[in-house]
């Protein structure tokens, strides 16, 4: 009972922790607080609470419970419920039937780990802990030892995988019948209002944003330094950059036939939000492009996404329709004063644009501006005077909201856009794995009969930046990696580390790839390429053949299961009477082996020992060992040639 | 070391020559308590070998002529009225003994056969409402003529069923009865000596329930039984104390072999005696039918 009281309270504290932001501080504290308690108990060998005292944990527990998630995600809130509940019940537990709840209650509680995160360790922690709580089901329920069980189980786990493997490849994909809200814990990059001279430091993650599989090469290198596009701004109040308006108006673009593609596969993000280098259209459902030529989903991304990704041709507009223009030069007219002035000063010198743009970028790398994670926050109201006249450093936030900003107050179109910058490449997969820490913004601006173009500040003062991902990018290790705090990419400067983290990547990617990602599409796909395309009840008949397959192969399975293996001593008699006429079915086993002793003279001793062994296993239920069976086979291997010799 | 079997059976060849199988038998059935009944002409060595094998266990025995006029209290016993106590006090009959020799029991009428069914089967005799155990061991070894002889009744299958084997000694064979001929001055003074006594006796009873029987013989047993229930061929199958019986026998005949195991060569051994008579096979043609059931009866391993 100890092991198993134990084990579940260290379970549920796993899955407290895993998810560590998902509950709240006090949550953790609580739940750590009832596993000391317990294990303290334990030590002391005491069983089972008394319930009043229960009673008034759990009361207090569910107050603590909801201050601490709030109501509004009720999922975690449910989830942190159940396993108070599971833990209280296990401080409870005194009776088999109680240790029997809890053993079924934990089938449920375990799963709830894939609420938060579906990753290959936590689908194989799952299952460790799952197999486990199997192996102590089974030692409660009949006598027997640790290790035998865990056979077992073992051996009814790797069957039930098989299964699984055959019911996800094969059996029809049903859409969900009806969804869960998922728990609101991803941690993005991007944020739907970019306000970047309120952030002191600019908290790095090194989750993984998203990865994209190019088929061809070219589009990669065309597009380099890889900007992936995903929200626009186009509105400015001084303060922040919000998101634009039409960034949820579907438009369908027109479909280039031949086009490379390229897929991406988003981590969930619990935002609509997805990326796409430049102009972009996708042909997977749910997945639609905008007026700006970003994608995004119809729902909030809950889970990993796998979409095919195909560059639109945007029609370079030539013009600007008047509210449009409007739009995007407009700027709360009153705040940055000097820096309009400036912007204004530069007009005057400058004939085009691009004269604009260059008088722009003399200034910010003249001024000896530059770059950092950790920048000061703004204290008046006119930021971004005081960035670009006293401060002189920021991140690219910093220098996107400025430049958009000055380009607007002298009437060019501008718009900030968020995204991803770089990429890390993993060569032996042939894929870019996109991380938060990525996250990047940077401006684009109308040029009439040309179009909207990039336009990256940032880079003016930290080209290197441009270089490919900001952890490879070396002026800013030591700020980017204490901003990381204790990830495996922090250290990523040891081989070895940097090494076992690449490894690690691909392992994900892979169970990402092809288990996570395994939808309709892909199992349609996967049917057709198997079978042939146009068969309409392609699916219902695979379907009715892969449960066929499965229940015919439960079926042999019990039935060669329940069949006795006849033991080794009868094997080997069997083969002795095949060498002489002896009706098997007939003779009592002395006999025959009198028989055989007539038979072949030369190996009557052989065989008198045979009998002996085999009297001793099947009438004394003795063991028929090793050094028996080799006597048995020897015997029979000297009969045997004997027997040919006389044919 | 001398088995005590071993002596047991090399005893009474002295007196049956030629008859080692038979013997083994008789001997196989007093280990596992039950009781015997040897079926064959006059003349034969009936009598005989059951005298012997009373002797060399060392048992008290008393033997019952059975007539046709013989009454069940002559076996069991009656009150007789004691006139000085004026109380009726139970007077034991000839069953009150460690073996009673029923001589010719199928010449007694039906009503006296039963009054053996009590006895053999629960150890015990109840008169006027009194039961009164028997000795222990107890064995009932009887003699009968086969059934076409005159004056014969036959036994009542409830009782046939209660002994546990019928052997049948048989015709001697040539060289057999020549020494029976030459013998037969010193007959008289031949007498078998006694080899064990009745502890021993008991011993020997229950090592028999030591030896391993494995499931394979088991299987056996069942598979010829059931045949006997299932072919359709016998009116009166055998009965699961049948099968006791010769789970039982089994053992006691590996026993005898100095073995610890019973084999399915045990159970064929013993086979015949236990199951013809309650098969009501009668005994001349005994042999053919039950060889004929050990062929087509399939043995497991």
């Amino acid at each position: 009972m100890t092991t198993n009281a134990l084990f579940f309270t260290l379970s549920y504290l796993t899955i407290t922790l895993l998810p560590i932001t998902a509950f709240g501080f006090a949550f953790n504290a609580l739940m750590v607080c009832l596993a000391v308690w317990h294990i303290a108990l334990l030590r002391l060998n005491k069983q089972g609470v008394r319930n009043a005292i229960l009673n008034a944990v759990a009361l207090v527990g569910m107050a603590i419970t909801v201050m601490s998630i709030g109501i509004k995600s009720t999922v975690s809130v449910f989830v942190a419920l159940m396993l108070l509940a599971c833990q209280l019940k296990v401080l409870q537990a005194k009776t088999l039937r109680q240790w029997r709840q809890v053993l079924v209650l934990n089938f449920f509680t375990f799963s709830c780990a894939f609420l938060f995160s579906q990753s290959l360790y936590i689908a194989l922690l799952v299952l460790f802990m799952l197999g486990f709580n199997l192996v102590l089901m089974q030692t409660l329920q009949h006598v027997g030892t640790i290790k035998a069980t865990s056979q077992f189980v073992v051996s009814k786990i790797l069957l039930s995988c098989v299964l699984s493997v055959l019911l996800i490849l094969f059996l029809p994909k049903l859409p969900a019948f009806w969804q869960l809200p998922g728990p609101q814990l991803a941690k993005t990059g991007l944020s739907e209002t970019v306000s970047p001279f309120s952030i002191s430091q600019l908290s790095q993650s090194d989750e993984l944003a998203f990865r994209a599989i190019f088929n061809d090469v070219d589009i990669q290198q065309g597009q380099t330094p890889l900007y992936w596009r995903a929200i626009i701004h186009d509105e400015f109040d001084g303060q922040q950059w919000h998101i634009a308006n039409l960034q949820k108006a579907t438009i369908n673009y027109e479909k280039s036939g031949g086009q490379p593609t390229y897929s991406i596969i988003a981590q969930p993000s619990n935002t609509p939000w997805l990326y796409a280098l430049g102009f972009a259209s996708s042909s997977t459902n749910n997945v639609q492009s905008n007026y700006f030529g970003t994608l995004f989903r119809t729902d909030r991304l809950t889970a990993t996404l796998e979409y095919v990704v195909t560059p639109a041709k945007v029609d370079a507009s030539p013009t600007m329709s008047r509210w449009q223009y409007q739009h995007n030069t407009a700027i709360p007219k009153q705040l940055n004063l000097r820096a309009q002035r400036l912007a204004q000063q530069w007009d005057k010198q400058s004939g085009t644009t691009a004269e604009f743009i260059a008088l722009m970028r003399k200034y910010f790398v003249e001024q000896g501006f530059s770059y950092t994670l950790t920048p000061q926050v703004a204290t008046s109201e006119h930021m971004i005077d005081q960035f670009l006249f006293d401060y002189k450093s920021g991140f690219c936030g910093h220098y996107a909201s400025t430049v958009a900003m000055m380009m607007r107050s002298v009437g060019i179109p501008a718009r900030l856009v968020s995204g991803y910058l770089g990429a890390e490449y993993n060569e032996k997969q042939g894929y870019f794995s996109i991380y938060q820490y990525d996250a990047h913004a940077w401006v684009e601006y109308f040029v009439p009969n040309e179009g909207w173009k990039r336009l990256d500040p940032t880079a003016w003062v930290s080209p290197e930046r441009l270089q490919g991902s900001l952890s490879q990018y070396q002026p800013l290790a030591n700020q980017f990696q204490s901003n990381l705090g204790m990830s495996l990419a922090a250290f990523s400067s040891f081989p070895a580390i940097n090494w076992l983290r690449l490894k690690l990547e691909e392992l994900d990617y892979q169970w990402t790839r092809w288990v996570l990602n395994f939808d309709r599409q892909k199992q349609s796909s996967m049917l057709e390429a198997m079978l042939g395309k146009n068969n309409q009840h392609l699916s219902g008949v695979i379907a009715i053949i892969t449960l066929g397959i499965i229940f015919t192969g439960i079926f042999f399975y019990i039935q060669f299961n329940s069949r006795i293996k006849e033991p080794d001593a009868i094997k080997h008699y069997r083969r002795l009477c095949s060498f002489s006429s002896i009706d098997l079915e007939h003779t009592p086993p002395k006999q025959s082996i009198e028989q055989l002793q007539q038979q072949f003279p030369e190996q009557s001793a052989d065989l008198m020992q045979f009998y002996a062994d085999f009297c001793a296993n099947r009438y004394q239920g003795k063991t028929f060992g090793k050094n028996q069976n080799i006597h048995a086979k020897n015997l029979i291997n000297s009969i045997k040639t004997k027997a040919k010799r006389t044919i | 070391m001398n088995h005590p079997i071993e002596t047991i059976t090399s005893q009474l060849s002295h007196i049956i020559f030629g008859k080692d199988q038979q013997i083994k038998l008789a001997v196989c059935s007093l280990l596992c308590r039950g009781h015997l009944l040897i079926e064959d002409l006059p003349g034969m060595g009936k009598t005989t070998l059951s005298h012997g094998l009373a002797d060399v266990l060392g048992l008290s025995y008393q033997r019952v002529q059975f007539t046709s006029d013989l009454l069940p209290a002559d076996v069991l016993g009656s009150a007789i009225f004691n006139a000085k106590e004026h109380q009726f006090h139970f007077h034991r009959g000839p069953i009150f003994s460690q073996v009673l020799l029923a001589d010719e029991i199928n010449r007694a009428s039906p009503k006296t056969q039963s009054a053996l069914l009590e006895a053999m089967e629960e150890r015990q005799v109840t008169v006027d409402g009194v039961s009164h155990p028997l000795p222990e061991p107890f064995f009932v070894i009887a003699t009968q003529n086969p059934l076409h002889q005159a004056g014969t009744h036959p036994l009542p299958e409830s009782q046939l069923d209660r002994f546990f084997m019928r052997i049948s000694l048989g015709y001697p064979d040539e060289q057999a009865e020549k020494k029976l001929i030459l013998g037969l001055k010193q007959q008289s003074a031949i007498n078998v000596e006694q080899v064990i006594d009745k502890e021993k006796l008991i011993e020997l009873q229950m090592a028999c329930n030591q030896v391993h029987l494995a499931p394979a013989v088991v299987d056996y047993i069942l598979a010829l039984v059931r045949y006997t229930r299932e072919s359709g061929k016998f009116s009166d199958p055998l009965s699961p104390r049948a099968s006791i019986a010769l789970g039982s026998a089994a053992k006691a005949w590996a026993l005898m072999d100095e073995r610890d195991y019973a084999t399915q060569d045990d159970v064929q051994a013993v086979f015949a005696s236990i199951a013809a008579h309650r098969l009501n096979i009668p005994c001349h043609i005994q042999d053919k039918i039950i060889s004929d059931i050990l062929t087509e009866v399939e043995i497991p391993l």
